[in-house]
């Protein structure tokens, strides 16, 4: 391996971002909770 | 889950409208029409339905898909409900219940329609009626009195043609103003029909035109025939397929130019050494392998954008039904297994649209059974090798290897609904729209958006992929052989030759850094496994290569043989159909280059698809799967195609 190569360190740094990346992808992901704004009959309640 | 509140103070988040309406009433042409603002595709979380968002600095328009009515136990009803209780919107936007709801319905089908409005009244939201395609009813010589509608409805009524842009003004108008209905239509379905049935008598002067409908009726008989309507299907296909195929050739001629001239361009500005090879032998040729396929997609998109808003699609779905019913599939299958020869990514999206969960799933496992366009470049290379100088039995070999690919998928998908997604599918429930004059316009806007989500989806995973495998290639380095030094020393003192000899020196060395390569390795440990199939090490590592996109297995097989990756050339494809291996013996005879052409009909070979099915049918076991039984299927095929063919020689 050219180990003294500086363009194989970027290059390996490159390919394992990538791989990385890929395995991000593939891994499922939690499903996130959704927000909702509090409504009363279908309007926004006003603030008293 | 949390809440806020909001205050007195004026609101400044924009106000949101939800469009909402049965399928075919023209609800996306509308929206397109309303929404100059940004436009954007967004999910829903947690489902697999999408929506076209379009936002400005007052507004937020969400164009919800397109249901026959809401308290149906389908994926659409139910994002329609929840959107409108204030439990959902898609990603990005905060849910709440919608400002506005914005109902739209088709004027030629109006009675069919209100029982989606009735339901919609009943929600007490601020709401707005858009009566549709009134281009087409005043064809029918059909007219709808609004004023009486919108007594009846007990909110605001306005008609427009979103075809042709008549009384789109009026809508964006009464937008600003719409009312909570003071009418309560009934709950129960068949009290909302009868009330439907009323409120159109009332408001609705029908003068059908004798013309029209018997024009209709004799289109309808033609293209929904069991054995004419299946000739004019087949007719229909073989034009949009040649169609696609034809017109395509021409951008990705110039696509693939245009990423050679950037691997040139870009080699000769930099210097030699890793960043460049990595630069242009993975990136710029992995990316550019797959995003020279994007205009036989966004045709293939355009065109069928194009069939459907002529209203043609839903009849071919239902003469397909027949078709498929005995496979298990139903007509609703026909659109996502058309798209999935373009490529099985939208394919599988597009089996969002089918109704049942089983259907679907069965859909998506077979999908990529159908040969999409990354097997083109393999269809081509080894039909040549089989028939050359043969082109009609070319053709008619690429003909057999779709055929082929369709079969296996409907097998397959008989199978699946036998065994492990046993039960009764619906049947399909399908209202056949009037026949259109083409939406261009609408069919553009899809087009766009579906080449985004394309080149968002797959060219990314694409770009990390060629960047792995270029690595496991391209390293450890090995000396050149003694061989390529020679050839070398005496290109350095000959007068004539010298790049012949030099051309010659690459080739060995570009074989010989494949062989010793972490990729040639992994390929000489697992040949065993294909040696049943006919295959060496070099093929061996071009099907591992292309294990994540089959369509790199024709340059890999051209590195390693030629020492390029330019299949375009002709002696390049010529020297890889000439091959050897290491013994002296042909690389492709006869029965290894049926058994590969099989091996790559019937595998799933493309990693972007897994992780899509793994994402659309909820989970990896699904993905595995599938993976599993076209490997399976794939090895099986191979194997017996080459023992059929090495005995009958």
């Amino acid at each position: 391996m050219p180990w003294g190569d500086w363009q194989f360190w970027i290059v390996t740094l490159a390919a394992i971002g990538a791989l990385v990346w890929l395995v991000k992808l593939f891994k499922p992901r939690k499903k996130r909770s959704v927000r909702t704004s509090l409504t009363i009959e279908g309007d926004r309640p006003t603030r008293r | 889950m949390s809440a806020t509140t909001r205050g007195t103070e004026p609101l400044t988040s924009p106000r949101t409208i939800a469009v909402l309406g049965n399928p075919n009433v023209g609800k996306s042409t509308l929206f397109n029409r309303i929404s100059s603002a940004r436009v954007h595709t967004s999910n829903f979380p947690g489902t697999t339905q999408d929506a076209s968002v379009a936002t400005n600095a007052d507004s937020t328009i969400i164009d919800l898909p397109g249901i026959y009515a809401l308290d149906l136990d389908t994926s659409e009803s139910s994002v329609c409900r929840r959107v409108l209780k204030g439990e959902l919107a898609p990603r990005g936007l905060e849910a709440h219940v919608p400002d506005t709801l914005l109902v739209v319905v088709d004027a030629t089908n109006l009675m069919r329609n209100l029982t989606l409005v009735g339901e919609a009244l009943a929600l007490r939201l601020p709401t707005l009626v858009v009566v549709n395609m009134t281009d087409l009813a005043a064809r029918k010589s059909i007219v709808i009195d609004t004023e009486a509608l919108s007594e009846c409805l007990g909110c605001p009524v306005v008609s427009c043609s979103a075809r042709t842009g008549e009384g789109i003004q009026n809508v964006i108008e009464a937008m600003s103003d719409p009312r909570v209905p003071d009418r309560t239509p009934p709950t129960d379905l068949d009290a909302l029909e009868l009330w439907s049935e009323d409120i159109y008598a009332h408001v609705a002067a029908p003068q059908a035109s004798v013309l029209h409908d018997r024009l209709t009726d004799r289109l309808d008989r033609a293209f929904t025939h069991p054995i004419l309507g299946v000739f004019t299907f087949a007719l229909v296909m073989t034009g949009f397929f040649y169609a696609i195929f034809k017109l395509a050739a021409i951008p990705m001629d110039l696509i693939d130019a245009w990423f050679g001239t950037l691997g040139g361009w870009i080699g000769s500005l930099l210097p030699e050494g890793a960043i460049r090879d990595l630069l242009v032998d993975g990136i710029i040729a992995g990316v550019g392998g797959t995003v020279i396929f994007l205009p036989q997609i966004v045709l293939l998109f355009f065109m069928l954008a194009l069939l459907e808003s002529t209203g043609y699609l839903a009849r071919a779905a239902f003469v397909i039904d027949r078709v498929m019913r005995p496979f298990g599939l139903s007509g609703h299958s026909f659109v996502p297994l058309l798209s999935s020869h373009a490529c099985a990514i939208p394919g599988i999206m597009a089996a969002r649209a089918v109704p049942d969960p089983k259907d679907r799933l069965a859909t998506i496992l077979v999908a990529p059974f159908m040969s999409c366009t990354a097997r083109i470049p393999v269809y081509v290379l080894l039909t040549g090798v089989l028939f050359p100088d043969r082109p009609s039995a070319q053709a008619l070999a690429f003909t057999g290897c779709y055929v082929v690919g369709a079969i296996a998928g409907l097998l397959s998908a008989l199978i699946a609904r036998r065994t492990i997604l046993r039960g009764r599918s619906r049947p399909m429930a399908l209202e056949l729209p009037s026949y259109r004059t083409p939406d261009i316009r609408a069919a553009l806007m899809l087009t766009l958006d579906r080449a985004k989500v394309f080149l968002r989806k797959a060219g990314s995973m694409i770009l990390a992929i060629s960047i792995v495998l270029w690595w496991l290639g391209a390293y450890p380095h090995s000396d050149p052989p003694m061989q390529a030094v020679e050839l070398r020393e005496q290109a350095a003192v000959v007068v004539e030759g010298a790049s012949e000899l030099e051309a010659q020196a690459d080739e060995i060395e570009a074989r010989a850094s494949v062989e010793r390569s972490f990729l040639g390795r992994i390929g000489s440990t697992i040949e065993p496994v294909f040696e049943p199939l006919g295959y060496d090490r070099q093929l061996t590592i071009g099907v591992l290569a292309s294990f994540a996109a089959r369509e790199v297995f024709v340059s890999t097989m051209a590195i390693q043989i030629t020492g390029s990756d330019d299949v375009e050339d002709d002696s390049i494809v010529e020297r890889i159909a000439t091959a050897q291996r290491d013994d002296g013996s042909p690389l492709f005879t006869p029965a290894t280059s049926w058994s590969l052409l099989i091996f790559y009909i019937l595998a799933m070979q493309c990693l972007p698809t897994l992780v899509v099915t793994a994402k659309e049918a909820g989970g990896w076991k699904w993905a595995l799967l599938q993976l599993g039984w076209m490997s399976g299927l794939a090895y099986l095929g191979a194997a017996i195609a080459y023992r059929v063919v090495s005995i009958i020689g």
